[in-house]
């Protein structure tokens, strides 16, 4: 038993000392939040995120667009939330039925993205970011910076916030 | 003659000495009577002369009686006298009545009856005087001799009687040996010209009948022998001797017509046609119809003849494939033989186990006693285990219960670390905006993450092992559903195995019943065995005969094909319309 709590003991300080080592190793370098989207771990640079909540109910909007699940209430203020999924014609199955929403703003614009999943903050170099990826569609390639070698696509949310598409204005 | 019939010749020649022997028989009894009647007349006289002798000698008694009392005097010696007095009187009337047919006898009878009366008197007188006046009155008188010649008188009488008594007698003897020599000549005779006449239709009789019988006998003697010779006889006689030589000829000619025939039959000539003289005619009848039936039945023969030769080429395949198959009985018999022997020793096995089983019969109903004790035990312990089920469904429901409370707990505690999570992801991005003062609080939010997610792993762990659990109680539960109805199940099954056993019991005595006469029946199948077996090698021996019989048969069968082509050629002899 006294094993075993070394071992743990151990690992979880390897893992610290990992952390210390890529700090020291970085250059120029940003905070992001990683999250699950199906399958894919997905980052959005962690300036532009308010918060993370956990909702249960999403009040559906009428005459929008399908990438717009609806509106919440965030303590008294109303926020459209947004499938980022369906926007970005990403493949998987609709989410469970608590949902994570990352509460994203720019310029006074304030949006909620669905997340399956938060994995967490991070750091990651600027440098390890490819910006040339042929897999990334010709229609998303505005939205998103770049893959690190680590797989993980980083979106870029400021674009997003402020691309023609997002704005709403539908007559019916 | 010849026109006369032998019936009329034989009843007149009998006729003839019937007559003869009546004339015969006539004088025979004529001269009889004759003879009868002298012999009667000859009796008569000696009668007579008796009655004349008696007469003589009564008197004779009288005259003693008459002198003795003269001499004597005694009244005792007058007892002759007057015993011969009625005789006397009685022998003259005898002696009248006899003589009434001849004149000269009676008138001599008066005479003497006179005479007699005289010498009575005279008697009587002397009588009388010898009593009345003694010796010397009656001795006077009678020396005066008028008795004495009284009695002389009588005597001459009595003997010129008795000369015509004999004098008639000597008359009638000659009458009588005269009649009977007539008599005697008659017959002879009579017979003498009888038995001519006899020898004379004796020898008559033969000539006519009894010659020609014979000769036709001898005749008829040959034909019966199948010889039929001609009549040489003279046919101008139309007596019963003419006609039966006229049939007998006719029937040999009538028997000549029919061995011709025959002769014509026998050669197979049945284009012949026979006609029945008459209906009576049964030998005519009986060729007519033979000759049906034969033209009717060689067409018969013939085809019948036809299927026997067909029939015997198919028979003899039929033989060789017999001889075949008697080969394969005689392989078939020895195993079956050895079968039986095998069944005979299954047989005796099955005597022993028999045995055995009625033995065993008995110890299984002892343990059949037990087993329903146990049975009995066994319910009384399902009930126990009953009970001990019921309070463990309980106990488990009650911990399903538990579980899920646990469940909802953990289900809490999960949002608890995910709200921490999360919570950790915000301050950790507060910390970011806070620049170099956020360093040391992102640590803190670091470390808070690793907790929750450490906490949502344990959760994890908690709900994985709780769902298991869940299941695991659930299958207990189902398994202490299904404990009861086993159980349930168990009492009901004891109760019937304990029936069961009861019935078993008696199936066991009525099986070692059963045994001991499985076991006395098979010790008659062995015996059974044995007898088959002898059977069986009897059988063998015959099968063994009989395949060589089929192949005698089928030698024979060759001869039997040989006939039927012979028979056929035979049959084409005949010669049919």
């Amino acid at each position: 038993m006294k094993n075993d709590k070394k071992t743990i003991l151990k690992q979880r300080a390897d893992k610290l000392s990992i952390s210390l080592e890529k700090k020291v190793v970085s250059g120029e370098q940003i905070k992001v939040l990683e999250f699950l989207l199906s399958t894919e771990k997905y980052a959005i640079d962690s300036t532009y995120i308010n918060e993370v909540i956990s909702i249960s109910e999403i009040t559906p909007l009428p005459c929008t667009p399908d990438f717009i699940v609806g509106i919440i209430n965030l303590r008294g203020k109303i926020i459209s939330v947004m499938d980022i999924k369906k926007f970005l014609s990403i493949s998987g199955a609709d989410t469970a039925n608590i949902k994570k929403v990352i509460i994203v703003k720019h310029s006074d614009i304030e949006l909620g993205i669905i997340a399956d999943e938060i994995l967490g903050n991070s750091i990651i170099q600027l440098n390890e970011i490819q910006t040339k990826v042929t897999s990334i569609t010709d229609v998303n390639k505005n939205f998103i910076t770049g893959v690190t070698n680590k797989k993980l696509i980083v979106l870029d949310i400021k674009e997003l916030l402020l691309s023609e598409k997002i704005i709403i204005n539908e007559e019916i | 003659m010849k026109k006369l019939s032998i019936a009329v010749k034989i009843g007149s020649g009998f006729l003839l000495v019937l007559i003869m022997f009546t004339v015969v028989s006539i004088v025979s009894i004529q001269n009889t009577k004759k003879l009868k009647e002298n012999e009667n007349w000859v009796d008569h006289t000696n009668e007579v002369l008796f009655k004349i002798e008696n007469v003589l000698g009564h008197l004779k008694d009288a005259e003693t009686g008459q002198r003795g009392f003269i001499i004597t005097g005694l009244e005792r010696y007058l007892e002759p006298y007057e015993q011969a007095i009625p005789e006397i009187q009685k022998d003259v009337s005898d002696l009248k009545q006899l003589t009434s047919d001849n004149d000269n006898q009676q008138r001599r009878i008066e005479n003497l009856n006179t005479l007699i009366s005289d010498k009575l008197a005279e008697l009587k007188q002397t009588i009388d005087l010898r009593r009345d006046s003694g010796f010397e009155a009656a001795h006077d008188v009678v020396v005066t001799d008028a008795g004495k010649k009284v009695m002389d008188d009588i005597r001459e009488i009595l003997d010129s009687m008795i000369e015509e008594e004999n004098n008639l007698l000597q008359t009638r003897k000659e009458v009588a040996l005269a009649a009977t020599n007539t008599a005697k000549s008659t017959i002879l005779w009579f017979t003498i010209i009888a038995g001519v006449i006899v020898i004379l239709l004796v020898i008559y009789y033969v000539r006519i009948i009894a010659v020609p019988i014979k000769k036709l006998s001898v005749i008829a003697k040959k034909t019966s022998l199948g010889e039929i010779t001609a009549i040489k006889e003279d046919t101008n006689r139309k007596d019963e001797i003419g006609v039966l030589i006229e049939s007998f000829k006719q029937m040999q000619e009538y028997l000549l017509l029919k061995a011709e025939q025959a002769n014509k039959i026998a050669e197979g000539d049945l284009t012949i046609e026979v006609k029945a003289i008459s209906d009576d005619d049964i030998m005519g009848v009986a060729f007519t119809s033979m000759i049906k039936n034969l033209r009717q039945q060689i067409n018969e023969i013939t085809e019948g003849v036809n299927v026997i030769s067909s029939s015997s080429s198919e028979i003899m395949a039929m033989v060789s494939q017999l001889a075949s198959g008697s080969a394969e009985t005689a392989s078939s018999i020895s195993e079956t033989s050895s079968t039986i022997e095998e069944i005979k020793q299954t047989a005796e096995v099955s005597n022993q186990k028999a045995i055995e089983v009625a033995e065993s019969a008995a110890k299984i109903a002892g343990v059949s006693q037990n087993g329903n004790k146990a049975v009995t035990e066994t319910i009384e312990g399902m009930n126990k285990i009953k009970q001990q089920m019921e309070s463990i469904a309980a106990i488990v429901i009650q911990l399903s219960e538990k579980s899920i409370m646990i469940g909802d707990i953990t289900t809490a505690v999960n949002d608890i670390a995910e709200q921490s999570n999360l919570l950790a992801v915000n301050a950790s991005i507060e910390a970011a905006k806070a620049g170099e003062q956020g360093k040391g609080f992102s640590v803190v939010a670091q470390e808070i993450k690793n907790l929750s997610e450490r906490s949502k792993e344990s959760t994890a762990q908690i709900k994985t092992i709780i769902s298991d659990i869940q299941k695991e109680i659930s299958r207990a539960v189902m398994a202490t559903e299904q404990g009861g109805k086993v159980i349930d199940e168990g009492l009901r099954l004891s109760s019937s195995a304990s029936e069961v056993i009861t019935t078993l019991a008696a199936s066991i005595e009525q099986a070692a019943q059963s045994s001991l006469q499985i076991a006395a029946a098979s010790q008659q199948q062995v015996v059974g065995m044995d007898q088959i077996a002898t059977a069986m090698e009897s059988i063998n021996e015959t099968s063994v005969q009989s395949s060589s019989s089929a192949k005698q048969t089928e030698e024979s069968l060759t001869g039997l094909n040989d006939l039927g082509v012979k028979l056929l050629n035979l049959m084409k002899k005949y010669k049919l319309k």
